[in-house]
């Protein structure tokens, strides 16, 4: 929990012929985080795997065909996990078989509602059309018949109609309107047959658009109209048929082929993998990073499926050159348990930890938590944002982290509307456990300040522990190591001891004095002592950054009394959760008196309590967002920047979830 | 009309003093003798126009090819100046007679698109109409073809115009008949506009001096439509602008059934005939028309001053202005050499 899951740096070599088997099986640990081959010497020197390009588009092939009957059939089930992961070379066939079986059983049903839908739709659309003449009932047999006139159906903006009507003045012609309305005109244009080149040049450039319709129809609209929508009828009942058909299809069919599917595409992501490979003739070379309590279990499997043709080899990170010299980065797996790994984006919000240094996760979930529950402390708000967090749960998958932080929030804040006798903003309801914000200014004041010592303090002590294990021992006498930290704490001490039995002695005040100077005497000496030192060794004439002694002791008096005021500002800065808890009650006096203007004093009528819920919203949203942009900026300016380092990359396995999820959009 | 005079004493004052900064006769006579396109450039740096073009020529980039469009800033800038002191019905039909220039643009663009050409390629034919447009232009830049285009801009002001068009330009294939519509559905925004303005004195003044610009227009498209396109004349009708003042339907039939230069003048209104008698050719009749527009544009310059008619005379003067300073400037470093008179309207040469 304190620190990422221990890995080790594992090679594999495998003969060609056995590489499928061990794909699939790297498919089944998940937990590889693979280097790729072009960021090592071998890949330098050009000894690269490629994808197979055939295998990967059989592959292809295979997720789009699922993929469009899946579609077409409206398989909407979730996707089944998968006991193994494939082996590509040899499951390609079995797939790519069991595919045209279920296409080719589906093929009649699929095909035949193709079929209606295209006619269904054409008849729908000379429906539509036909609508737009309906109300000039034409008889389209006796339109037919015309000898010597020609004529045009169609759609004009309104405002053009007057030009037309004016530009087809020096012909015969009859415009008769048929439907307005007010972005169209339905229109039917006649004229002499000779005059129809001058007609159509006309309706043209009056941005005339024709309504076309099929040269057989025969009767008048009406007639037309009905007789369509009576050969509609059958179309959609078949189309019915089909879909209980499809249902059947749907339970018989749909498990196998998102089955199918989804081991496609994870066989894809296996292939595509091998491009981070290295080769050697016919050799494979696969080099990663993996968790030391899968390490047995994968290298027994690879032996077994190999025949023992296969060599796996682990070395411990702390034994290799290039991951001490800071060249090679091991990658970071996070270790939390249920509750604290939401958090784990915040952490990685700022940075992600270096696989050496204490994981702080588990430190900022618990103090976020704690720090939002104070500033947010209301029964009902806690819970309305509990059962806010618990819908994210279990309805929005996507932002299930959110959810839970939200749920923690929730409960944090429901703890402390207890200790200070809040809901909704109410405080006789219940009697206060601990205290009032609103009563108890100064004590919670205090307490904010304390939980502030106690946060930085914690700083110290991590960033002392990554220190030590950097083994960076000189920086134990800097400003932000052991001497910084028991300065801190004889600053706190005092301060605590003034405010809980007041001023200190003159003795007290002696020591003290002495014990501080001491400290910020070595702060400030530290550097230029080591500058010194490492000059003498080095029996170089140039000191480190070009400054002389002086200009580096007066950098260090700067740096050292810098760090001295940002310990009180740090500390000053927690007061904060005691304003932002006074803040959340001012919000509801203010809620109530508006609510109690409105009702005149009684206290009750609609006006009070619409007022009161509205407020009780604006509160709940506003401040929910305020208060935990807060509680993250304390985190990370006033915690974090205490001992985090960073630096570190983060764990990627060989087949991520969300590579998988894809499929499923 | 107390009313009106608080409305435009301030906007009339800041008009009449920007219209006295206009070129004069001396100017004109002074840019018409460069025999570059430089020494004209320099000498425009120091009337008003100065601040709009200072960049041109001072590198590769910035060639005569960006001067025909740059010099439109200044004309925009009046625009916007203008319209921030007026209420929302005469700004509503500022900015409509700027949609002109977006149609322009929304023009070049589709063709770009319909040629594969790039924006880089068209940039110096576009206006520069950010300042007001509303049109998200990097959006239609990413369309892939005229039809996304097109499609992108249904929900603009041309939106109504183009949905009748594109059906047009799928079973022709040709951007004219879009390129018809756009031009229209500019000059029905502006119309539209001028009956939403509710002051009486406003809408007429405004109902005059625009029905005057869309007749000089659209002699001049008729014109150009058939003589130059060769349409017939039902076609030339049906793409005339909307909201003349003494070209109505009747007339401007009369107009496009014309089948010569000389019978096309002899069938336009007496005040018009008065203008054109020497006219010869189109370019002309362009001349004469903005000649008889622009006393027009003057008049509303006298007489009881607190209307809408003088902010709309200043603009359309000075788009005159610029066209014929466009007009000059390419006449510069070629050899013919053409009379000033026969670029330039004789009211923008003469102070009365």
């Amino acid at each position: 929990m304190f620190r990422p899951v221990k890995l080790l740096r594992i090679t594999i070599q495998v003969p060609e012929e056995y590489m499928s088997e061990v794909l699939g099986i790297l498919g089944d640990f998940r937990l590889l985080h693979l280097i790729n081959i072009n960021e090592t010497y071998l890949g330098k020197l050009g000894y690269v795997a490629a994808a197979p390009a055939d295998l990967l588009n059989r592959y292809e092939n295979i997720v789009s065909h699922a993929n469009r009957l899946i579609k077409e059939l409206g398989i909407k089930a979730p996707v089944p996990p998968l006991e193994h992961a494939p082996r590509p070379e040899k499951d390609i066939f079995l797939l790519e078989d069991e595919l045209s079986a279920i296409s080719a059983k589906l093929h009649p049903l699929l095909e035949e509602e193709r079929r209606l839908k295209k006619q269904i739709e054409e008849k729908d659309s000379l429906l539509k059309r036909l609508q737009l003449l309906a109300p000039a009932q034409i008889d389209f047999t006796r339109l037919s018949r015309l000898m010597f006139t020609s004529c045009r159906f169609g759609v004009i903006p309104p405002e053009n109609f007057e030009r037309l009507e004016e530009s087809l003045s020096d012909i015969h012609h009859a415009l008769i309107k048929i439907q307005t309305s007010k972005d169209r005109l339905v229109l039917g244009a006649f004229c002499l047959k000779e005059d129809l080149p001058v007609m159509e040049r006309a309706l043209r450039s009056a941005f005339f658009n024709e309504i076309a319709l099929p040269s057989d129809l025969k009767g008048t609209t009406d007639e037309i109209i009905k007789q369509l929508e009576k050969e509609r009828v059958p179309l959609t009942q078949r189309l019915q048929e089909l879909g209980k058909e499809k249902e059947q299809a749907q339970k018989r069919y749909g498990q196998s082929l998102l089955l199918i599917r989804e081991k496609a595409h994870l066989a894809k992501l296996l292939i595509e993998a091998a491009s981070k490979f290295g080769k050697i003739d016919h050799t494979y070379l696969l080099t990663g990073w993996i968790p030391v309590d899968l390490y047995k279990s994968l290298k027994e499997k690879i032996l077994k499926a190999t025949d023992n043709k296969a060599i796996v080899d682990a070395v411990d990170p702390e034994d290799l050159r290039e991951v001490r010299s800071g060249i090679v980065k091991i990658p970071i797996l996070f270790n939390n348990p249920l509750l604290i790994r939401p958090f784990e984006r915040l952490t990685t919000l700022y940075g992600i930890p270096s696989y050496q240094e204490v994981e702080p996760t588990v430190f900022l979930a618990i103090s976020f938590v704690i720090l939002f529950g104070m500033m947010f402390g209301d029964v009902g708000h806690g819970l309305v944002l509990f059962l806010a967090g618990f819908y994210i749960f279990k309805r929005l998958y996507k932002y299930l982290d959110y959810g839970i932080i939200l749920m923690e929030c929730g409960v944090s804040s429901m703890i402390f509307g207890l200790l200070y006798g809040s809901v909704f903003g109410i405080e006789d309801l219940i009697p206060a456990l601990w205290l009032h914000p609103m009563k108890d200014i100064d004590k919670f004041m205090l307490v904010s300040a304390s939980i502030g010592i106690a946060m930085i303090s914690l700083g110290f002590i991590l960033n002392l522990i990554n220190i030590l294990k950097a083994k960076e021992y000189h920086k134990l006498l800097s400003a932000s190591g052991l001497a910084g930290a028991l300065l801190y704490w004889l600053l706190a001490g005092l301060g605590v001891r003034y405010f809980t039995s007041g001023p200190p002695g003159p003795m007290e005040q002696t020591i003290a004095g002495v014990i501080a100077a001491l400290l910020l005497f070595i702060m400030i000496v530290e550097r230029p002592l080591r500058v010194i030192i490492k000059k003498k060794r080095q029996k170089r004439k140039s000191l480190e950054s070009g400054s002389s002694i002086p200009v580096l002791v007066l950098e260090s008096v700067i740096e050292v009394l810098d760090q001295v005021l940002r310990f009180v500002a740090n500390t000053v800065s927690f007061v904060r959760v005691a304003a932002f808890a006074l803040t959340h009650a001012a919000l509801f006096l203010g809620v109530f008196s508006i609510a109690d203007m409105l009702s005149h004093g009684n206290k009750t009528g609609l006006a009070y309590i619409l007022t009161l819920v509205i407020g009780n919203i604006v509160i709940i949203l506003l401040e929910a967002m305020v208060v935990s942009i807060q509680t993250i900026r304390l985190e990370y300016y006033e915690f974090f920047s205490k001992f985090f380092r960073g630096g570190g990359t983060l764990f990627k396995p060989v087949v991520k979830q969300e590579d998988l999820e894809i499929t499923e959009a | 009309m107390l009313g009106l005079a608080f409305k435009y004493s301030y906007l009339n004052a800041k008009v009449r003093t920007i219209y006295s900064q206009r070129l004069k006769e001396s100017d004109w006579r002074v840019l018409s003798h460069f025999g570059d396109q430089v020494s004209f450039v320099q000498y425009l740096k120091t009337t008003y126009y100065s601040r709009w073009i200072n960049t041109i020529f001072q590198d590769a980039k910035r060639g005569s090819e960006t001067f025909e469009r740059q010099i439109y800033s200044s004309l925009f800038n009046d625009y916007l100046k203008i319209a921030r002191n007026l209420k929302p019905a005469p700004k509503r039909l500022l900015m409509s007679m700027l949609s002109r220039y977006e149609a322009e643009n929304i023009k070049t663009l589709l063709r770009a698109k319909k040629g594969g050409l790039s924006q880089k390629a068209v940039w110096h034919l576009l206006y520069p109409v950010e300042s007001f447009s509303r049109i998200n232009w990097e959006e239609l830049w990413k369309s892939k073809d005229v039809k996304e285009t097109m499609e992108k801009l249904l929900d603009t002001c041309f939106g109504p115009a183009l949905a009748h068009a594109l059906p047009q330009f799928e079973a022709q294939a040709r951007l004219f008949p879009v390129e018809m519509a756009l031009e229209i559905q500019s000059y029905r925004c502006i119309l539209d506009a001028l009956l939403a303005i509710s002051c009486k004195k406003d809408r007429q003044m405004a109902k005059n001096l625009i029905g005057a610009f869309v007749d000089t227009k659209n002699v001049c498209h008729v014109a150009r439509l058939r003589f130059l396109y060769r349409l017939s004349t039902e076609e030339s009708l049906n793409y005339t602008y909307p909201g003349g003042l003494m070209l109505n339907l009747k007339r401007l039939h009369n107009v496009c059934r014309a089948t010569s230069l000389q019978e096309f003048i002899d069938s336009l209104p007496v005040q018009l005939k008065e203008e054109l008698h020497e006219t010869q050719d189109l370019l002309g009749l362009k001349i004469s028309m903005e000649q008889w527009l622009l006393k027009r544009l003057k008049k509303a310059f006298l007489g009881l001053p607190f209307h809408i008619g003088v902010e709309i005379a200043w603009l359309f003067y000075k788009e005159l202005e610029i066209e014929a300073v466009i007009r000059l400037f390419g006449t510069k470093g070629t050899k013919h050499r053409i009379e000033i008179q026969k670029l330039i309207p004789k009211a923008l040469l003469k102070e009365e």
